[in-house]
């Protein structure tokens, strides 16, 4: 074939000529004269240049032809019967669009690899202590892992800190990392202009310097090339700029500012486990051999060093990249199976859609078959009819999820999207799309082409109008499709109904504290200028005075941390004369308890004569009491701890506290989160730089925050106020990703219970419309419209009540993939399974109903007439 | 509904049709393509071929796929003509369609037939 010579055109036109003029002189032997015999002959010939042009076209193009053919035909086709073209498509669109807006998220989260060259090398490490959670390193500790290990080609430690930058114009707070001099080299990342930190500039004594963020040069120094090199006042710290990251890197919490991280070898604690390693593994090392040098330098570590409380502790390495999308997985994952199961419920009701229309189409398609049209040939038109189709709907379908991409990726938090590709419609997630139109246009089509294909002429074409898929086969596998829709539905319903009830659980839970007019803002005391306690409590004393006498204002306190925040620092302890593991510790004003409504269990709150040179007093928390003192009297024990320090002093002498109250549990990692121990300390005891002031108004807390923060000016211009929100708005951020689940599962599922009723409704139409006759008959002897509904309605039921079978035994099989994200609902709550399925059955009934009411209207003798 | 068919669909549809009534065409031996469309419309009294041009791309595809091969020749009154002829394949190729061809039109005239007299 290949081989073979193509005819050249001229030759074919030679013998069109031949053609031409044999007919001539045949016509002419017949007795037309030469002239009307030529005209004759190009008449019998029809359009030569068409002939000509079919010619060139042919073997090479034929296959373009037909499509184009095809297409032209299904596109008419679609044309003919707008409305439902346009269920059609919109159907797909939804569902088509609702996956692209899903992948679009899971391809920058879990696909794509973080944008760090050779990223999948880039490990973290994490300390595991014997209570669970996961942790980072200590100082002393990274610097011995880091002397010792072979590995890695790099090895870094981070930690994230807020930097007080003074200006001309007044005091900034920046948000940053402080880096060991390593750190960039193992992420892979070098400045865009300037360098980079040079090894040993995170040695004791090496002059401060800082690289800016791309965002942060441009906006806080207004993109000013000459910054390089000068020198910039942070935290009271004159400091060198020496390079400005790539515009295009970015970091998980976005950091606006690095600076060198300095250990001082002697110093270096080992107890603090606060520094998260960042190491680049050497091509020629796995993960599993680093692993295990690591764990065993860190056994090393804590049998070396008893003191620091390692023993229990265990090591870890993850990939940045797991790590990155560890948080995110279950819940993307999940949510794009869900937005799945829409897409195949939309193809499912297409595909009836389509069954049901080539019952009507069954006599051409019959015809064409019997005038030479082949087997291939037909699967082949009626599948281009679906892909036109399919297209139509992924065209749809991406304007959809152009708008739903901004929704969907709030699935991930900010500050984790900021270290990940971006989430955008872009080429990759288009080239998802395109596959997935084509491979759902195949999937509804290629049922009704195959069904449509096995035409048999005979009885088709003898019996004069009976449908294709009206005869008892295909109405089974109608049939079939609406109770696998229905199974479908119900295991989305349940997903849904799951996550709505966590949302609800996590709302109702009691936090322990007043959520309504509380008002909070961070403040950041500059530490080179609060060296001393007396300045920082003074710095206190007076901001409480101001804040209290700010109209509207009821009470005011400043603590360390607020609830909700998900921040703590822990102490360790001595409690009756033993040692005790390490507890988170509040350092908090007087009114703290009362300003954030902290239910008093025994004892009483702390006052205002708690003070630095009272008796030190102490107050625990519920959970404090049940793991260090069950069975004891709490009131009157004493908690020996480090007495605070500011600044670079040495560490405080041990003291004692006495527990003077214990107050009810309180979530502080988020609603619903485990309560933690927790001591409380007075902060005029235990001093601290900085904190969170919260006020409790009379009425709308947010109206007093321009006050406070003239307060806090007043009190001293160069303290930084940010994060200023109310308590409410905190417990809504920290439900927002359940709010978020919660909200996009309950449009899917809803999505999908409509499309399941629309093909409920779909099939009892058609049913009834198939049966008009067999309705008259038992109408005209005597059946009763009653009766009548009962017939048509049943057939819905069973539908309905078979796929619900199936979908609660889906749903129970797939509780696994919902565990991890329900908060005190069990994935096989019975009030969801018994509420959904009444839904649905609802539903069900309903689009059963309505065509089944058609029925009984059945005018007898317009039945019987009927065909 | 297939009269109401647009000229394009019908050329597809009568495809297999021409494809075979050439074949059949040729088993009497060699014939030039005005030869071919000259038999066919008598054997068909006149009725299925709208013009002799359709032919061509017809015996193009034929011969691609082997069942008919061609060589210029003179015709009897003299003219160059190119000459068409069934191949082994081709033979094989008409037997089999043949019966299928039979079995169809029956069901054609089945249905044509009596709903055409009906209506």
């Amino acid at each position: 074939m290949i081989g073979r010579r193509k005819r050249t055109d001229e030759d074919f036109a030679q013998e069109i000529q031949a053609h031409l003029e044999l007919e001539t002189d045949r016509l002419h032997q017949e007795g037309l004269r030469e002239t009307e015999a030529r005209a004759a002959a190009r008449r019998a010939f029809g359009n030569v240049t068409s002939a000509q042009e079919r010619f060139y076209e042919s073997g090479r193009l034929m296959w373009l032809e037909e499509l184009s053919q095809d297409l032209r035909y299904a596109a008419r086709l679609l044309r003919k019967s707008p409305v439902s073209t346009a269920i059609t498509v919109l159907t797909l669109a939804i569902g088509i669009g609702a996956n692209t807006a899903m992948f679009s998220v899971v391809d920058a989260c879990l696909l794509r690899s973080i944008p760090y060259p050779d990223s999948d090398r880039l490990i973290t490490v994490w300390t595991r202590p014997p209570r669970g959670g996961h942790l980072g390193v200590a100082a002393g500790n990274f610097l011995d892992l880091q002397e010792h290990s072979r590995s890695f080609e790099h090895m870094g430690v981070v930690s994230q800190s807020d930097f007080h930058l003074s200006t001309s114009e007044g005091a900034e707070r920046l948000s940053g990392f402080r880096v060991s001099a390593e750190f960039l080299e193992a992420v892979g990342v070098r400045p865009g202009m300037g360098r980079s930190f040079a090894l040993g500039e995170d040695r004791p004594g090496a002059p401060p310097v800082a690289i800016l963020s791309h965002a942060a040069w441009r906006g806080k120094f207004g993109g000013d090339p000459s910054i390089l090199g000068r020198a910039i006042t942070l935290d009271g710290r004159k400091c060198t700029v020496i390079g400005i990251m790539p515009e295009s890197f970015r970091f998980a919490l976005s950091p606006e500012l690095w600076t060198q991280l300095v250990i001082e070898p002697a110093e270096a604690g080992r107890e603090i486990p606060n520094l998260l390693i960042f190491a680049k593994l050497k091509r020629a090392v796995t993960l599993k051999q680093a692993r295990a040098e690591m764990q065993g330098l860190f056994a090393n570590l804590a049998s070396a060093y008893p003191k620091a409380g390692l023993k229990g502790w265990s090591l870890d390495l993850v990939p940045w990249q797991e790590e990155m999308s560890r948080y995110h997985r279950d819940s993307i994952a999940a949510l794009f199976g869900a937005v799945g199961l829409v897409l195949l419920i939309a193809c499912v009701n297409v595909a009836n859609l389509l069954l049901a229309r080539s019952a009507v189409r069954h006599r051409e398609l019959a015809v064409r078959a019997a005038v030479g049209a082949g087997r291939r040939r037909l699967i082949r038109q009626l599948l281009t009819e679906s892909a036109l189709m399919a297209a139509l709907g992924g065209v749809a379908g991406i304007l959809l999820a152009v708008l739903l991409t901004p929704v969907a990726s709030t699935l991930v938090s900010e500050s984790f999207r900021a270290g990940l590709a971006p989430v955008s419609v872009d080429g990759r997630v288009l080239t998802f799309t395109l596959a997935l139109s084509l491979l759902a246009g195949v999937l509804f089509g290629l049922v009704p082409a195959w069904r449509a294909s096995r035409i048999d002429l005979y009885h088709v074409l003898k019996d004069t109008g009976r449908s294709l898929s009206g005869g008892p086969g295909g109405r089974r596998l109608r049939s079939a499709m609406v109770i696998v829709e229905v199974a479908l539905a119900l295991i989305l319903l349940v997903g849904a109904g799951l996550l709505a009830r966590t949302l609800a659980a996590y709302s109702s839970v009691d936090p322990g504290f007043r959520v309504e007019n509380v008002l909070t803002m961070r403040l950041v005391m500059p530490a080179a200028r609060y060296t001393e306690a007396d300045r920082a409590r003074a710095f206190v004393r007076q901001l409480l005075v101001k804040a209290r006498a700010v109209p509207g204002v009821r009470d005011a306190c400043l603590a360390s941390f607020m609830p909700l925040d998900g921040n703590a620092l822990s102490i360790r302890f001595q409690l009756g004369g033993r040692e005790r593991k390490t507890e988170p510790l509040q350092t908090v004003t007087d009114g703290y308890f009362e300003t954030l409504g902290i239910r008093l269990q025994r004892g009483r709150f702390f006052n205002e004569r708690d003070n630095e040179n009272a008796p030190r007093v102490a107050i625990v928390n519920e959970s404090f009491v049940r793991r260090h003192l069950a069975g004891e009297e709490a009131l009157g024990q004493r908690l020996i701890m480090e007495q605070g320090r500011l600044g670079k002093g040495p560490p405080g002498p041990q003291a004692q506290w006495e527990i003077v109250g214990v107050v009810a549990d309180v979530n502080v990692g988020g609603l619903g989160s485990t309560p933690m121990p927790t001591i409380y300390l007075p902060l005029w005891q235990q001093p601290r730089i900085g904190g969170v002031l919260a006020v409790r108004t009379e009425s709308d807390p947010a109206a007093g925050a321009p006050a406070l923060r003239a307060a806090v000016r007043a009190v001293d211009p160069d303290v930084p106020v940010t994060d200023v929100h109310t308590m409410k708005e905190a417990a809504a951020m920290s439900v927002a990703q359940p709010r978020t689940r919660a909200w996009m599962a309950g449009t899917f599922a809803a999505m999908a219970l409509i499309l399941a009723a629309l093909g409920i409704y779909g099939v009892i139409s058609y049913s009834v419309a198939q049966s008009t006759q067999e309705m008259g008959i038992r109408m005209a002897l005597g059946a009763r419209p009653g009766q009548v509904v009962y017939r048509t309605l049943r057939g819905g039921l069973i539908m309905a009540g078979l796929g619900l079978t199936i979908g609660i035994a889906g749903s129970l099989a797939l509780t696994r993939v919902f565990k991890n994200l329900l908060y005190a609902v069990k994935p096989t709550d019975p009030t969801t399974y018994t509420l959904v399925s009444a839904l649905l059955i609802a539903v069900a009934v309903l689009a059963a109903y309505l065509p089944a009411r058609r029925a009984a209207r059945v005018d007898p003798s317009v039945a019987l007439r009927w065909e | 509904m297939a009269t109401q068919k647009e000229d394009n669909d019908r050329i597809i549809l009568l495809q297999g049709t021409l494809d075979l009534l050439i074949l059949r065409t040729l088993i009497f031996g060699p014939r030039h393509g005005q030869g071919i469309a000259r038999a066919i419309q008598h054997n068909s009294q006149d009725a299925l071929l709208v013009d002799h041009g359709s032919l061509y791309p017809a015996l193009q595809r034929l011969e691609e796929q082997g069942w008919i091969s061609a060589e210029w020749g003179v015709s009897e009154n003299n003219r160059k003509a190119r000459f068409y002829k069934l191949t082994r394949a081709g033979r094989a190729q008409l037997a089999r369609e043949s019966t299928k061809w039979r079995r169809l039109a029956a069901a054609i005239g089945r249905v044509l037939g009596p709903d055409t007299a009906g209506a």
